[in-house]
């Protein structure tokens, strides 16, 4: 028979192993969602800029992103089950007595690429942004800074550019 | 009186040096006899199988082992095993069938203090290969804004390779029968499947999650020697 000695020793790995196989994995929710910033259409270099007064909202979808709300930096939530997504943008101002609105309509195009994240948490897409299709009411321009819109990530995917 | 002195001191070395004769003469009757070899066959087990599915009830595995013994020191290890795997959670439902093996050496660093002591601390390595047959008849990726989506996935065939570090202990309760537990460090070499789901746990290596998976077996073997000498 092993001696007390062994004894320690057995109940430090016993120890290891039972800390080992605790799982604490999580599972992130809306990662499919492609981020986007407001910048200042002027200058060399880009300026972060805030817009008031912006409704966002998917086509087609009743649900609002943005509500009145001052935004710079976005989440839009790209549809999963077509490879292009659209979204309006609602910039509305007081002039005087009234309310003036001005609407964009922004098409994201994008390729869909399936993911195992873990048995827990299931699958993930992963999105490659391909093309971004605006009007320019409000828009200036609209460039893809990171075209990957993956799992677990945190970057920004798309500067839109305002005129001032 | 000279005289006297000169035999006593000629007495006294010669005590001395049957003293010492006979001091190394014992030495050498203690001596212990060498250990024998008691090579054999054992024949187990991994009972940690079934604490896994007290766990884990999802999963559902056998497992066996065969340990060669050469000698007191070297062992040739061959396991041998299935797992399925099946669960229905929100996020995916899951069902896997798949058989392992794994080849390797053990080696005793247990001194022997006791004639008959056949108690192991083992070192080792092995080497597993495991095929899994697996397929996820939905899974959904929840989206509050535009509804969830939920697709299927087909049979898919998943071949994994790895290695792994054991360390254990092994001790005779009865004669030449073993209990013994080891832990484990596995990691994968290689992973080739044909979905872009994984495999949830490879059988014999454990949770796909990780690419490094440390594990626990525990394990009964009855020996069959192959001499009556123990």
């Amino acid at each position: 028979m092993l001696k007390k000695p062994y004894i320690k020793w057995i109940a430090i790995v016993m120890l290891i192993a039972v800390f080992a196989c605790n799982d604490s994995s999580f599972c992130l929710s809306n990662q499919h969602a492609i981020q986007a910033s407001f910048y200042a259409a002027t200058g060399d270099t880009d300026k972060d800029t805030t817009l008031t007064g912006i409704y966002i909202w998917g086509l087609e979808n009743d649900s609002l992103f943005h509500d009145s709300a001052s935004v710079h930096e976005m989440y839009l939530t790209a549809n999963l089950n077509y490879d292009s997504t659209q979204f309006i943008i609602r910039e509305e101002k007081l002039v005087g007595d009234n309310v003036i609105g001005e609407n964009d309509t922004l098409q994201f195009l994008y390729k869909r690429d399936l993911q195992y994240v873990s048995g827990d948490c299931g699958m993930a897409f992963n999105l490659i942004l391909d093309t971004v299709i605006y009007t320019t009411n409000i828009i200036d321009s609209v460039r893809i800074s990171y075209a990957n819109v993956n799992y677990g990530e945190n970057i920004e995917n798309v500067k839109i550019y305002i005129e001032p | 009186m000279e005289k006297t002195l000169r035999m006593l001191k000629y007495i006294l070395s010669l005590s001395l040096v049957f003293t010492f004769l006979a001091a190394n003469s014992q030495e050498l009757e203690e001596e212990k006899p060498k250990e024998p070899k008691n090579p054999g066959l054992s024949i187990g087990l991994n009972i940690g199988t079934f604490i896994v599915k007290a766990f884990e009830s999802d999963r559902t595995g056998v497992e066996a082992t065969a340990r060669y013994k050469f000698n007191r020191k070297f062992f040739a290890v061959g396991e041998v095993g299935f797992e399925n795997v099946e669960f229905d959670r929100e996020p995916l439902q899951y069902k896997s069938n798949g058989s392992f093996l794994r080849l390797g050496i053990d080696y005793n660093i247990f001194k022997v203090e006791e004639i008959g002591n056949n108690d192991n601390i083992i070192i080792g390595a092995r080497y597993g290969i495991a095929i899994t047959d697996y397929s996820s008849n939905r899974f959904t990726i929840k989206d509050d804004y535009w509804g969830d989506y939920t697709n299927t996935l087909g049979n898919a065939t998943s071949n994994t390779h790895w290695v792994e570090a054991v360390f254990g202990l092994r001790s005779e309760i009865l004669k030449n029968f073993y209990m013994g537990w080891t832990v484990r460090l596995r990691q994968i070499v290689a992973l080739n499947q044909t979905s872009e789901l994984d495999p949830y746990a490879i059988p014999g290596y454990g949770r796909r999650d990780n690419t490094t998976n440390l594990s626990f077996t525990y394990n009964l073997e009855y020996h069959f020697p192959f001499t009556k000498n123990r």
